[in-house]
Protein backbone atom coordinates (compact mmCIF):
# COMPACT_ATOMS: atom_id res chain seq x y z
CA UNK A 1 0.00 0.00 0.00
CA UNK A 2 0.90 3.68 -0.93
CA UNK A 3 3.04 5.43 1.58
CA UNK A 4 0.57 8.68 1.29
CA UNK A 5 -2.55 6.54 1.83
CA UNK A 6 -0.23 5.11 4.86
CA UNK A 7 0.43 8.25 6.35
CA UNK A 8 -3.32 9.72 5.62
CA UNK A 9 -4.36 6.78 7.86
CA UNK A 10 -1.65 7.29 10.60
CA UNK A 11 -2.83 11.04 10.90
CA UNK A 12 -6.45 10.41 11.11
CA UNK A 13 -6.10 7.53 13.53
CA UNK A 14 -4.01 9.54 15.51
CA UNK A 15 -6.88 12.09 16.26
CA UNK A 16 -9.19 10.02 16.39
CA UNK A 17 -7.39 7.53 19.12
CA UNK A 18 -9.77 8.04 22.19
CA UNK A 19 -12.59 6.35 20.22
CA UNK A 20 -10.29 2.88 20.84
CA UNK A 21 -8.92 3.83 23.88
CA UNK A 22 -12.06 4.17 25.70
CA UNK A 23 -13.15 1.09 23.56
CA UNK A 24 -10.16 -0.77 24.97
CA UNK A 25 -11.22 0.50 28.81
CA UNK A 26 -14.03 -0.90 28.65
CA UNK A 27 -13.07 -4.63 26.97
CA UNK A 28 -9.96 -5.12 29.07
CA UNK A 29 -8.72 -4.84 32.61
CA UNK A 30 -4.65 -3.33 32.93
CA UNK A 31 -2.73 -1.31 30.86
CA UNK A 32 -0.74 -4.41 29.06
CA UNK A 33 -4.42 -5.64 28.21
CA UNK A 34 -5.43 -2.34 26.95
CA UNK A 35 -2.20 -2.11 24.54
CA UNK A 36 -2.95 -5.33 23.05
CA UNK A 37 -6.24 -4.50 21.65
CA UNK A 38 -5.47 -1.14 20.84
CA UNK A 39 -2.32 -2.46 18.41
CA UNK A 40 -5.19 -5.34 17.30
CA UNK A 41 -8.38 -2.62 16.46
CA UNK A 42 -5.65 -0.44 15.02
CA UNK A 43 -4.55 -3.08 12.51
CA UNK A 44 -7.97 -4.00 11.78
CA UNK A 45 -8.96 -0.55 11.17
CA UNK A 46 -5.54 -0.32 8.55
CA UNK A 47 -6.74 -3.10 6.51
CA UNK A 48 -9.89 -2.64 5.82
CA UNK A 49 -8.71 1.32 5.50
CA UNK A 50 -8.48 0.96 1.67
CA UNK A 51 -12.20 -0.01 1.48
CA UNK A 52 -13.36 2.84 3.41
CA UNK A 53 -14.29 5.46 0.70
CA UNK A 54 -15.19 8.34 2.80
CA UNK A 55 -18.80 8.24 2.89
CA UNK A 56 -19.00 8.09 6.41
CA UNK A 57 -17.08 10.19 9.06
CA UNK A 58 -13.37 8.54 9.98
CA UNK A 59 -14.80 7.97 13.28
CA UNK A 60 -18.22 6.78 12.67
CA UNK A 61 -16.54 4.16 10.67
CA UNK A 62 -13.98 3.55 13.16
CA UNK A 63 -16.40 2.88 16.15
CA UNK A 64 -17.85 0.10 14.04
CA UNK A 65 -14.45 -1.76 13.15
CA UNK A 66 -13.08 -1.35 16.88
CA UNK A 67 -16.15 -2.61 17.96
CA UNK A 68 -16.53 -5.30 15.44
CA UNK A 69 -13.02 -6.18 16.78
CA UNK A 70 -13.17 -6.20 20.12
CA UNK A 71 -16.48 -8.11 20.23
CA UNK A 72 -16.08 -10.33 17.37
CA UNK A 73 -12.34 -10.61 15.92
CA UNK A 74 -10.17 -10.01 18.75
CA UNK A 75 -8.04 -13.25 20.60
CA UNK A 76 -6.46 -12.48 23.94
CA UNK A 77 -2.67 -12.43 23.35
CA UNK A 78 -1.21 -16.00 24.72
CA UNK A 79 1.84 -13.88 26.11
CA UNK A 80 -0.70 -11.65 28.36
CA UNK A 81 -1.38 -12.37 32.15
CA UNK A 82 -4.61 -11.84 32.41
CA UNK A 83 -5.25 -9.99 35.91
CA UNK A 84 -8.40 -10.67 37.89
CA UNK A 85 -8.64 -6.86 39.46
CA UNK A 86 -11.54 -5.18 37.97
CA UNK A 87 -9.80 -1.39 38.95
CA UNK A 88 -9.73 -0.01 35.26
CA UNK A 89 -9.04 3.62 37.40
CA UNK A 90 -5.55 3.63 37.83
CA UNK A 91 -3.98 3.42 34.34
CA UNK A 92 -5.24 6.20 32.97
CA UNK A 93 -4.59 10.14 34.33
CA UNK A 94 -7.41 11.35 36.51
CA UNK A 95 -7.98 14.94 36.81
CA UNK A 96 -7.78 16.42 40.49
CA UNK A 97 -11.11 18.30 40.59
CA UNK A 98 -13.58 15.45 42.18
CA UNK A 99 -15.94 14.74 45.32
CA UNK A 100 -14.78 11.54 47.33
CA UNK A 101 -18.04 10.20 46.97
CA UNK A 102 -19.14 10.74 44.04
CA UNK A 103 -15.67 9.47 42.42
CA UNK A 104 -16.02 6.31 44.42
CA UNK A 105 -19.68 5.51 43.02
CA UNK A 106 -18.44 6.19 39.55
CA UNK A 107 -15.51 3.89 40.04
CA UNK A 108 -17.75 0.97 41.34
CA UNK A 109 -20.17 1.56 38.21
CA UNK A 110 -17.35 1.08 35.87
CA UNK A 111 -16.54 -2.27 37.45
CA UNK A 112 -20.07 -3.28 37.26
CA UNK A 113 -19.76 -2.45 34.00
CA UNK A 114 -17.01 -4.21 33.35
CA UNK A 115 -18.82 -7.71 34.58
CA UNK A 116 -21.54 -7.32 31.59
CA UNK A 117 -21.12 -9.10 28.18
CA UNK A 118 -19.22 -8.15 25.18
CA UNK A 119 -22.29 -7.21 23.71
CA UNK A 120 -24.19 -5.44 26.43
CA UNK A 121 -21.08 -3.36 27.36
CA UNK A 122 -21.25 -2.24 23.56
CA UNK A 123 -24.52 -1.15 23.82
CA UNK A 124 -23.16 0.71 27.22
CA UNK A 125 -20.29 2.43 25.31
CA UNK A 126 -22.87 3.97 22.56
CA UNK A 127 -25.16 5.13 25.30
CA UNK A 128 -21.97 6.72 26.76
CA UNK A 129 -21.43 8.37 23.55
CA UNK A 130 -24.52 9.52 23.48
CA UNK A 131 -25.43 7.39 20.26
CA UNK A 132 -29.16 7.16 19.55
CA UNK A 133 -31.03 4.00 18.78
CA UNK A 134 -30.42 4.11 15.22
CA UNK A 135 -27.26 3.95 15.00
CA UNK A 136 -26.77 1.34 17.85
CA UNK A 137 -28.99 -0.80 15.74
CA UNK A 138 -27.38 -0.55 12.57
CA UNK A 139 -24.12 -0.89 14.44
CA UNK A 140 -24.84 -4.24 15.57
CA UNK A 141 -26.83 -5.18 13.20
CA UNK A 142 -30.13 -5.39 15.76
CA UNK A 143 -33.55 -3.95 15.18
CA UNK A 144 -34.25 -0.87 17.27
CA UNK A 145 -36.75 -2.45 19.56
CA UNK A 146 -34.30 -5.15 20.15
CA UNK A 147 -31.86 -2.75 21.04
CA UNK A 148 -34.12 -0.54 23.55
CA UNK A 149 -35.30 -4.11 25.36
CA UNK A 150 -31.40 -4.77 25.58
CA UNK A 151 -30.41 -1.54 27.18
CA UNK A 152 -33.55 -1.74 29.98
CA UNK A 153 -32.39 -4.78 30.65
CA UNK A 154 -28.53 -3.49 31.19
CA UNK A 155 -30.13 -1.10 33.00
CA UNK A 156 -31.52 -3.92 35.56
CA UNK A 157 -28.66 -5.71 35.67
CA UNK A 158 -26.67 -3.41 36.91
CA UNK A 159 -28.77 -1.95 39.46
CA UNK A 160 -28.78 -5.76 40.67
CA UNK A 161 -24.45 -5.76 40.60
CA UNK A 162 -24.91 -2.53 42.39
CA UNK A 163 -27.64 -3.51 44.97
CA UNK A 164 -27.26 -7.23 45.24
CA UNK B 1 -30.59 5.95 35.50
CA UNK B 2 -29.11 7.90 38.10
CA UNK B 3 -25.88 6.01 38.21
CA UNK B 4 -25.43 5.68 34.01
CA UNK B 5 -25.50 9.34 34.10
CA UNK B 6 -22.76 10.13 36.65
CA UNK B 7 -20.80 7.45 34.69
CA UNK B 8 -21.25 9.10 31.28
CA UNK B 9 -20.34 12.48 33.04
CA UNK B 10 -17.09 11.07 34.15
CA UNK B 11 -17.01 9.63 30.57
CA UNK B 12 -16.91 12.99 28.75
CA UNK B 13 -14.54 14.23 31.84
CA UNK B 14 -12.49 11.74 30.89
CA UNK B 15 -12.12 11.94 27.34
CA UNK B 16 -9.00 13.87 27.20
CA UNK B 17 -7.32 11.39 29.91
CA UNK B 18 -5.75 8.77 27.99
CA UNK B 19 -1.96 8.88 27.36
CA UNK B 20 -1.87 9.45 23.48
CA UNK B 21 -0.05 6.93 20.80
CA UNK B 22 2.25 8.77 19.15
CA UNK B 23 2.70 8.94 14.81
CA UNK B 24 5.39 6.50 14.70
CA UNK B 25 3.81 4.33 17.31
CA UNK B 26 0.74 3.51 15.23
CA UNK B 27 2.88 3.53 11.86
CA UNK B 28 4.68 0.49 14.06
CA UNK B 29 1.36 -0.97 14.62
CA UNK B 30 0.14 -1.28 11.20
CA UNK B 31 3.39 -3.50 10.74
CA UNK B 32 2.32 -5.73 12.90
CA UNK B 33 0.80 -8.98 12.54
CA UNK B 34 -2.71 -9.40 13.28
CA UNK B 35 -4.11 -12.11 15.59
CA UNK B 36 -7.68 -12.12 14.97
CA UNK B 37 -9.58 -15.30 15.09
CA UNK B 38 -10.29 -14.83 11.15
CA UNK B 39 -6.78 -15.45 10.92
CA UNK B 40 -7.12 -18.01 12.20
CA UNK B 41 -9.55 -20.30 10.78
CA UNK B 42 -7.95 -19.13 7.28
CA UNK B 43 -4.41 -21.08 8.30
CA UNK B 44 -6.88 -24.03 9.96
CA UNK B 45 -8.79 -24.01 7.04
CA UNK B 46 -5.85 -24.14 4.72
CA UNK B 47 -4.50 -27.14 6.92
CA UNK B 48 -7.47 -28.80 6.68
CA UNK B 49 -7.71 -28.86 3.22
CA UNK B 50 -4.45 -29.51 2.56
CA UNK B 51 -4.90 -33.05 4.90
CA UNK B 52 -7.97 -33.98 3.64
CA UNK B 53 -6.90 -33.80 -0.49
CA UNK B 54 -4.06 -35.40 0.80
CA UNK B 55 -5.44 -38.60 2.58
CA UNK B 56 -8.27 -39.38 -0.06
CA UNK B 57 -5.37 -38.96 -2.51
CA UNK B 58 -3.68 -41.65 -0.55
CA UNK B 59 -6.53 -43.68 -0.04
CA UNK B 60 -7.60 -43.46 -3.42
CA UNK B 61 -4.23 -45.20 -5.17
CA UNK B 62 -4.27 -47.92 -2.51
CA UNK B 63 -7.64 -48.80 -3.72
CA UNK B 64 -6.68 -49.32 -7.13
CA UNK B 65 -3.86 -51.23 -6.17
CA UNK B 66 -6.36 -54.04 -4.97
CA UNK B 67 -8.45 -53.95 -7.95
CA UNK B 68 -8.96 -56.57 -9.82
CA UNK B 69 -12.01 -56.01 -11.35
CA UNK B 70 -12.35 -53.83 -13.86
CA UNK B 71 -15.81 -52.11 -13.86
CA UNK B 72 -15.35 -51.11 -10.13
CA UNK B 73 -11.75 -49.70 -11.19
CA UNK B 74 -13.73 -47.58 -13.40
CA UNK B 75 -16.09 -46.50 -10.61
CA UNK B 76 -13.55 -45.45 -8.26
CA UNK B 77 -11.83 -43.51 -11.15
CA UNK B 78 -14.47 -41.43 -12.17
CA UNK B 79 -15.47 -40.96 -8.17
CA UNK B 80 -11.64 -40.12 -7.73
CA UNK B 81 -12.49 -36.87 -10.69
CA UNK B 82 -15.59 -36.01 -8.97
CA UNK B 83 -14.01 -35.65 -6.18
CA UNK B 84 -11.55 -33.49 -7.20
CA UNK B 85 -14.12 -31.36 -8.54
CA UNK B 86 -16.02 -31.45 -5.08
CA UNK B 87 -12.89 -30.22 -3.46
CA UNK B 88 -12.31 -27.18 -5.95
CA UNK B 89 -15.70 -26.35 -5.44
CA UNK B 90 -15.04 -26.69 -1.64
CA UNK B 91 -12.29 -24.21 -1.72
CA UNK B 92 -14.13 -21.71 -3.90
CA UNK B 93 -17.03 -21.32 -1.55
CA UNK B 94 -14.56 -21.28 1.53
CA UNK B 95 -12.61 -18.32 -0.77
CA UNK B 96 -15.90 -16.73 -1.18
CA UNK B 97 -17.00 -16.81 1.83
CA UNK B 98 -13.70 -15.77 3.33
CA UNK B 99 -13.61 -12.61 1.31
CA UNK B 100 -16.76 -11.62 2.05
CA UNK B 101 -15.73 -11.36 5.86
CA UNK B 102 -15.84 -7.45 6.20
CA UNK B 103 -14.94 -5.82 9.50
CA UNK B 104 -16.83 -2.69 8.68
CA UNK B 105 -20.19 -4.24 8.42
CA UNK B 106 -22.80 -4.61 11.12
CA UNK B 107 -21.51 -7.08 14.27
CA UNK B 108 -24.22 -9.50 13.46
CA UNK B 109 -23.09 -9.40 9.68
CA UNK B 110 -19.35 -10.02 10.55
CA UNK B 111 -20.71 -12.65 12.62
CA UNK B 112 -22.73 -14.44 10.07
CA UNK B 113 -20.13 -14.31 7.93
CA UNK B 114 -17.58 -15.95 10.08
CA UNK B 115 -20.01 -18.62 10.92
CA UNK B 116 -20.65 -19.49 7.13
CA UNK B 117 -17.02 -19.42 6.10
CA UNK B 118 -17.02 -21.42 9.18
CA UNK B 119 -19.42 -23.78 7.74
CA UNK B 120 -18.41 -24.64 4.04
CA UNK B 121 -14.76 -26.15 6.10
CA UNK B 122 -17.61 -27.74 8.32
CA UNK B 123 -19.51 -29.09 5.70
CA UNK B 124 -16.08 -30.40 3.90
CA UNK B 125 -14.60 -32.20 6.96
CA UNK B 126 -18.03 -34.38 7.01
CA UNK B 127 -18.13 -34.73 3.30
CA UNK B 128 -14.66 -36.33 3.63
CA UNK B 129 -15.78 -38.42 6.52
CA UNK B 130 -18.42 -39.56 4.94
CA UNK B 131 -16.69 -40.02 1.82
CA UNK B 132 -14.30 -42.46 3.85
CA UNK B 133 -16.88 -44.20 5.84
CA UNK B 134 -18.32 -45.33 2.55
CA UNK B 135 -14.91 -46.15 0.62
CA UNK B 136 -14.26 -48.00 3.45
CA UNK B 137 -16.86 -50.18 3.07
CA UNK B 138 -17.19 -50.33 -0.46
CA UNK B 139 -13.45 -51.20 -0.59
CA UNK B 140 -14.19 -54.58 1.96
CA UNK B 141 -17.18 -55.55 0.36
CA UNK B 142 -15.21 -55.08 -3.03
CA UNK B 143 -12.23 -57.06 -1.78
CA UNK B 144 -14.46 -59.99 -0.13
CA UNK B 145 -15.87 -60.36 -3.48
CA UNK B 146 -13.16 -59.98 -6.11
CA UNK B 147 -10.15 -60.39 -4.07
CA UNK B 148 -8.86 -64.11 -4.28
CA UNK B 149 -6.94 -63.73 -1.00
CA UNK B 150 -9.86 -63.41 0.26
CA UNK B 151 -11.73 -66.92 -0.58
CA UNK B 152 -10.87 -68.38 2.82
CA UNK B 153 -12.25 -65.53 4.86
CA UNK B 154 -15.68 -65.65 2.54
CA UNK B 155 -15.64 -69.42 2.85
CA UNK B 156 -15.82 -68.91 7.05
CA UNK B 157 -18.39 -66.05 6.69
CA UNK B 158 -20.76 -68.39 4.21
CA UNK B 159 -20.56 -70.97 7.15
CA UNK B 160 -20.60 -68.73 10.17
CA UNK B 161 -23.14 -65.96 10.74
CA UNK B 162 -21.49 -64.85 14.09
CA UNK B 163 -18.60 -64.31 11.97
CA UNK B 164 -20.30 -61.95 9.38
CA UNK B 165 -21.43 -60.09 12.36
CA UNK B 166 -17.80 -59.79 13.66
CA UNK B 167 -16.68 -58.71 10.72
CA UNK B 168 -19.54 -56.28 10.04
CA UNK B 169 -18.88 -55.11 13.91
CA UNK B 170 -15.34 -54.09 12.93
CA UNK B 171 -15.85 -52.18 10.19
CA UNK B 172 -18.05 -50.23 12.00
CA UNK B 173 -16.40 -49.25 15.08
CA UNK B 174 -13.14 -48.78 13.07
CA UNK B 175 -15.25 -46.21 11.04
CA UNK B 176 -17.02 -44.65 14.21
CA UNK B 177 -13.23 -44.55 16.08
CA UNK B 178 -11.95 -42.79 12.50
CA UNK B 179 -14.76 -40.34 12.91
CA UNK B 180 -14.21 -40.09 16.11
CA UNK B 181 -11.02 -39.06 16.18
CA UNK B 182 -11.23 -36.64 13.95
CA UNK B 183 -14.35 -35.24 15.63
CA UNK B 184 -12.07 -34.41 18.67
CA UNK B 185 -9.33 -32.55 16.35
CA UNK B 186 -11.94 -30.36 14.56
CA UNK B 187 -13.40 -29.40 18.33
CA UNK B 188 -10.22 -28.50 19.18
CA UNK B 189 -9.16 -26.87 16.30
CA UNK B 190 -12.21 -24.86 16.49
CA UNK B 191 -13.81 -24.79 19.85
CA UNK B 192 -11.91 -22.36 21.35
CA UNK B 193 -11.53 -20.14 18.63
CA UNK B 194 -15.15 -20.14 18.26
CA UNK B 195 -16.59 -20.25 21.64
CA UNK B 196 -16.86 -16.75 22.42
CA UNK B 197 -17.83 -15.80 18.86
CA UNK B 198 -20.81 -18.27 19.63
CA UNK B 199 -21.77 -16.84 22.57
CA UNK B 200 -21.82 -13.32 21.20
CA UNK B 201 -23.88 -13.90 18.51
CA UNK B 202 -26.19 -15.82 20.59
CA UNK B 203 -26.69 -12.87 23.06
CA UNK B 204 -27.03 -10.87 20.25
CA UNK B 205 -29.85 -12.64 18.33
CA UNK B 206 -31.53 -12.51 21.46
CA UNK B 207 -35.15 -11.00 21.50
CA UNK B 208 -34.91 -9.82 17.54
CA UNK B 209 -38.18 -9.77 16.25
Amino acid sequence: MSQDLEQAFVKQLRENQNIIHKICRLYTNGEDAHKDLFQEITIQLWKAYPKFRGESKFSTWAYRVALNTAITLYRKSTRMVQTSSTDVSNYFIRQEDYNYEEEEQIKLMYQAVHQLNDIEKALVFMYLEDKDYEEISQTLGITEVNARVKMNRIKTKLKKILNP
Amino acid sequence: MEELDLLKKDWKKSEHSFQQVSESEINAMTHKRSSSIVKWILVVSILEFLVWATLSYCTNSDIYDNMSHQGIATFFKVYDYVNYAIIFTFIVLFYRNYRKISVSDSTTHLMRSILRTHRTVKYYIWYNLTMIGVAIAIGFVVGLLYNPDMAALKEKIAHSNQMMFVIVALIALSIAFFIAVVWLIYRFAYGRLLKKLYANYIELKQNQL
